[in-house]
């Protein structure tokens, strides 16, 4: 197999709130607290979870737009190796080049007193990597086409533009400077139904069109079923669950997986569902619960959830669980090397 | 229904083209121009800048003690004529009068000179050879608008010492609105530094110049001005004073507008397009130039504007109470220093005239900046 | 469908003054609400849902013009019909319809609370201000009300501030202030949008178990058709301002008959059918400044190439079957073809 573009190894990100000049002690956050996975070049890898879960928090550190508290995130491109967590200077302009973000706001992330065209341009233009005007123009209009923009309406401000329309100028401006990593932040929830698949579809074009890597941050279960290769699901800033989409959605291993899967509704209101009620909601990451942090909603908790830590456990070569029933139940069935070498791919988190 | 929709789509097209292609200060203009009142403020206010620039030709006289009518004091508004008791005629005219304190009847006796038993007409003549003078400082030149051959013209009467108060006026507008504006332009300079550094840098920069700005906030603005206005040594020249008044206006203006403007940076700062040009790669200098400043710059004039009226206020006020500018310097509040006598409201009500600029002044800046404000607000898009 | 209907609006015609123009929100929109039953409006941005709803209220904005033609016409619990478009404006039986009558929950709970006040004292204001009860009476209510809603610890809970719950229990606080006058009508405008997934589902449950309990109707506006689906009776499909179809929500999901209707339907990630690829509409939602003439859909419909009178004519909602209407000249055309 490749090697991976990104990786990411225990990734802590805290916040602290609070305190300041004479202000008293502050407290921290953990909104990201011991994050591993691997995303692989052409890969769409999903982040799902609920608000609070610290998955936009993750995707921000990887693009150093969010501080790193603790741990490595390596991006590889073109054979050299980006430490994200030591960057500054000149390896900060090669990241943002080939890291890219598109926002969730269309409204917000477009500034309302630039031209389309200064829009799109403006990575090209703020790392200087056109050597003039024309070459920024031609490279504009190249990419506006593929975002399916009309060309005529580079001149025009983005007050003109509706949602769908908007989020494709931003497309566009990720796109400019040929990144080979995009991380999506909920790219599409702001946009209407029959304009989501839309960009669903014209993202998916686009990443086989360009070989992109993808890190899509979403909330919505339904559309990274659709989108993505692998998805990870977050709980209170950590991974409960990494499993190839299929896998994931057919057969979840971690209570929490399942009991999010089971509240999407689905369209036929007769559909059949097995629905796992969960009480509660999901608690303050300034104080975590101890143990397994999803103990207090978990319809199965043990009394060792509550104190220890579960394990990160992979169940198969690709689909692994930090999760005490299911690594109890994995043990006697995995061999014993594979779970072995597992772990060390994947410290525990 | 049905209609109305046809009039949506039969819109030409070209017009809806260049509402796309508009920019913010396009539409900002587009939403400025449909209101009426904040037009009419520009208008009035453009008439009182032309005033200030150009008070030497507008005035036929200089005001000052050198062009005192001794035989006209506190003589009141002349009527420009165009018939008198002996007839008409087309080119207007003014009567030569006299005034004088008469001790008997206690007031001031107005009197028509006659000649020939007609009052004594005094055509009034355009771009009148008079006093010299430099234009803008620059042009020399020594052209009045309107002045009379022999005698004198007063068309807003003449102060207690005979001075004409309508050139008096047009002096005095520039003062006023020159020493706002230089007082205003200050505070910004201020509060453009400290707002922006405690804005953009933040952090304990940020909360040692917020305590330095409530520090400046807390003195209480009336005490601190008559503090500094008074430590202004007597034997200083006018033009000391003027530049004085402009500091202190300035210095104890600014921590307002700061806090403002470090605000706006606070937020913008956090705004999504902002994080997404430092994403693209770009440095703090061009974020700053090119996403902070463009939208920052309508919101400086609206609040600029804004503040330019208190500080009409502040100069007129302290003058007044005889803590800014003295005579023989003419400002606003100088000029109704002469009205605070109860003789001035019942023999010579026309020192109230300055009064009457100064309100429009103060009124029409008001309109103008509320207008602009509703402007620049982006959710004043839909109005009624 | 015996009784008579609690609420009967139509030709709701709401139009927006704005700097840019005169904008239509909503367009001859009629629809009727059954005692007890549940109406999913389901559209997206610009359809003109959430206005059509707070015009029954009479919450428009001032620059908001209501046509003269527009009829709301209410049963009131005492059995006297009123039309809440003839209401004045500031009149007590606009009052006594607002929150005694009909109540409204909204999107972002926090909108409906002050902070200044806590939970319990706007709650205990609203029972008192249709109810002639003591302040301890109403206090009672409210705890009570607290409670049924599935809060935890009521009596604490009513002397808390919105802000420091969470956003489920915010969104349960706000549905016992509505129920706490036992409305005949609830306005839920898209209540689970801003919630998470799993507190989503708790909060849908909560609803139909107060409807079984309390019966009262509800209309629920959300932009998301599954959820629709899990909770109403019948579904209005609203686009710019217009009725596209309405009907019963399965017939609804199972046959759509418009076009429109089917292009939402295709668009939807379902996690039933993951390989399925996701079908868009074609196009963009036309501004509210450039309103299409003839079917407003026909600038996004794949069928309207070949009809030249989807491009002129404003389609009529016929039926398709005796409770299912569709505003669409093909399905007329087909309904001629098949009665020649």
């Amino acid at each position: 197999m490749t090697s991976p573009i990104v990786s990411v190894r225990d990734l802590q990100v805290h916040y602290p709130i609070g305190g300041g000049f004479m202000k008293g002690k502050p407290q921290t956050v953990r909104a990201v607290d011991g994050v591993s996975f691997e995303i692989y070049p052409g890969q769409i890898f999903g982040l799902v979870g609920e608000s609070g879960s610290g998955k936009t928090t993750v995707g921000r550190a990887i693009l150093k737009a969010a501080p790193i508290t603790h741990g490595e995130v390596t991006l590889r491109v073109a054979d050299t190796a980006l430490h994200v967590d030591q960057l500054r200077g000149d390896g900060l302009k090669a990241l943002r080049r080939h890291a890219q973000m598109i926002f969730q706001d269309p409204y917000a992330s477009l500034s309302p007193r630039m031209t389309v065209r200064d829009i799109i341009a403006e990575p090209l233009e703020a790392m200087k990597l056109t050597r003039n005007r024309e070459e920024t123009d031609r490279r504009v209009r190249e990419v506006a086409e593929k975002c399916r923009l009309n060309l005529e309406h580079l001149r025009r401000f983005p007050h003109a533009f509706s949602g769908g329309q908007r989020q494709r100028i931003a497309i566009a401006r990720a796109l400019v400077s040929n990144p080979s990593f995009l991380v999506a932040d909920e790219a599409v929830a702001a946009l209407d139904v029959s304009i989501q698949a839309n960009i669903l579809n014209l993202l998916k074009s686009l990443q086989q069109d360009m070989n992109l890597a993808f890190m899509f941050i979403s909330h919505d279960l339904s559309v990274v079923a659709h989108f993505c290769d692998v998805v990870a699901v977050m709980y209170l800033g950590e991974i409960v669950e990494i499993a190839p989409t299929h896998k994931l959605f057919s057969q979840p291993a971690h209570p929490y997986t399942q009991a999010l899967l089971s509240a999407i509704p689905p369209l036929d209101p007769d559909a059949k569902r097995d629905r796992v009620q969960l009480s509660g909601e999901i608690p303050s990451p300034i104080t975590p619960p101890t143990g397994c942090r999803f103990h207090t909603r978990c319809p199965v908790a043990q009394p060792a959830c509550q104190t220890i830590k579960p394990e990160w456990t992979q169940i198969s070569g690709d689909h692994g669980v930090a999760c005490h029933l299911v690594a109890d139940h994995v043990d006697s069935t995995v061999p014993e090397h594979l779970q072995e070498q597992k772990k060390h791919a994947m410290p525990e988190c | 229904m049905t209609d109305m929709t046809m009039t949506h789509s039969a819109q030409p097209k070209a017009r809806q083209e260049n509402y796309y292609t508009a920019s913010q200060w396009q539409l900002f203009w587009s939403r400025f121009k449909r209101n009426r009142l904040a037009a009419l403020g520009g208008a009035v206010l453009s008439l009182f800048i032309f005033i200030a620039l150009f008070a030497e030709f507008l005035a036929p006289y200089s005001g000052q003690a050198d062009t005192r009518n001794p035989d006209y004091t506190a003589g009141p508004p002349q009527l420009i004529r165009f018939c008198d008791s002996a007839g008409c005629q087309l080119w207007p005219f003014v009567h030569d009068m006299t005034s004088s304190y008469s001790v008997l009847e206690k007031s001031y006796q107005v009197e028509v000179l006659e000649e020939n038993g007609q009052p004594l007409r005094r055509p009034l003549q355009f771009f009148y050879p008079a006093g010299e003078y430099k234009l803008l400082g620059l042009i020399p030149s020594d052209r009045h608008l309107f002045g009379v051959e022999q005698g004198f013209v007063h068309l807003f009467g003449t102060d207690s010492n005979g001075l004409d108060l309508f050139s008096r006026v047009m002096y005095a507008t520039r003062t006023s609105l020159s020493i706002a504006f230089l007082g205003v332009m200050l505070s910004f300079i201020l509060s453009l530094f400290f707002g922006g550094v405690a804005g953009y840098i933040g952090g304990w920069v940020d909360t040692a110049i917020q305590a330095f700005t409530d520090l400046v906030r807390v003195i209480p603005p009336i005490p601190l001005y008559m503090a500094l206005t008074a430590m202004f040594p007597r034997d200083w020249s006018n033009t000391q004073v003027y530049f004085a008044m402009t500091l202190v206006l300035g210095l104890v203006n600014w921590p307002t507008l700061a806090r403002r403007i470090r605000s706006y940076l606070l937020a913008s700062r956090e705004e999504e397009y902002v994080q997404a040009a430092r994403l693209a790669g770009a440095s703090g200098w061009r974020i700053v130039v090119r996403h902070l400043l463009p939208g920052f710059a309508s919101y400086i004039i609206v609040e600029l504007v804004i503040n330019f009226p208190y500080r009409i206020l502040d100069e007129t006020a302290l003058s007044i109470v005889g803590l800014g500018l003295r005579r023989p310097t003419m400002s606003w509040g100088v000029l109704l220093q002469e009205m605070t006598t109860v003789q001035a409201i019942q023999l010579t009500p026309w020192f109230f005239i300055p009064l009457i600029f100064f309100v429009v002044a103060v009124l029409s800046f008001t309109l103008l900046g509320d207008g602009l404000r509703d402007a620049a607000d982006p959710y004043s898009g839909i109005r009624r | 469908m015996a009784t008579d209907p609690l609420l009967t609006v139509s030709n709701l015609s709401v139009r927006f003054h704005t700097d840019e123009g005169l904008v239509t929100a909503v367009d001859d929109l009629s629809f009727a609400l059954q005692p007890g039953q549940t109406l999913g409006i389901v559209g997206e941005s610009g359809s003109g849902k959430s206005v059509s709803t707070k015009a029954l209220m009479r919450l428009l904005p001032d620059y908001a013009e209501l046509d003269a033609n527009s009829h709301i016409v209410y049963q009131t619990k005492k059995g006297a019909y009123v039309d809440i478009a003839r209401l004045d404006a500031r009149s007590k039986a606009l009052k006594q319809v607002r929150g005694g009558e009909i109540a409204m929950i909204f999107q972002e709970p926090s909108a409906a609370f002050s902070p200044l006040y806590t939970i319990g004292n706007q709650m205990i204001e609203g029972i008192r201000l249709h109810r002639d009860v003591s302040r301890d009476q109403a206090r009672k209510l409210a705890i009570e009300m607290l409670d049924r809603v599935g809060m935890t610890n009521p009596e604490l809970r009513v002397d808390q501030y919105a802000f420091q719950l969470s956003g489920g229990m915010r969104q349960r606080a706000m549905i016992a202030s509505a129920l706490v006058m036992r409305p005949a009508v609830l306005i839920a405008d898209e209540p689970t949008t801003a919630l998470d997934v799993t507190i989503q589902a708790q909060i849908l449950d909560l609803l139909k178990e107060l409807q079984q309990d309390f019966g009262m109707a509800i209309i629920f506006i959300s932009h998301d058709l599954a959820v629709i689906s899990q909770i109403a009776d019948d579904v209005l499909v609203m686009y710019l301002g217009k009725e596209m179809e309405t009907g019963p929500v399965r017939r609804i999901i199972r046959h759509p008959q418009h076009p429109y209707t089917q292009g939402l339907i295709n668009a939807i990630p379902r996690l039933e059918e993951l390989d399925r690829p996701l079908l868009p509409i074609p196009g963009d939602i036309p501004s509210p400044l450039e309103r299409p003439t003839g079917c407003v859909f026909h600038t996004r419909c794949p069928h309207a190439a070949d009809h030249p009178r989807c491009h002129t004519d404003v389609p009529i909602p016929a039926q398709t079957q005796p409770d299912h209407l569709a505003a669409c000249h093909l399905l007329t055309e087909k309904v001629l073809e098949e009665t020649v």
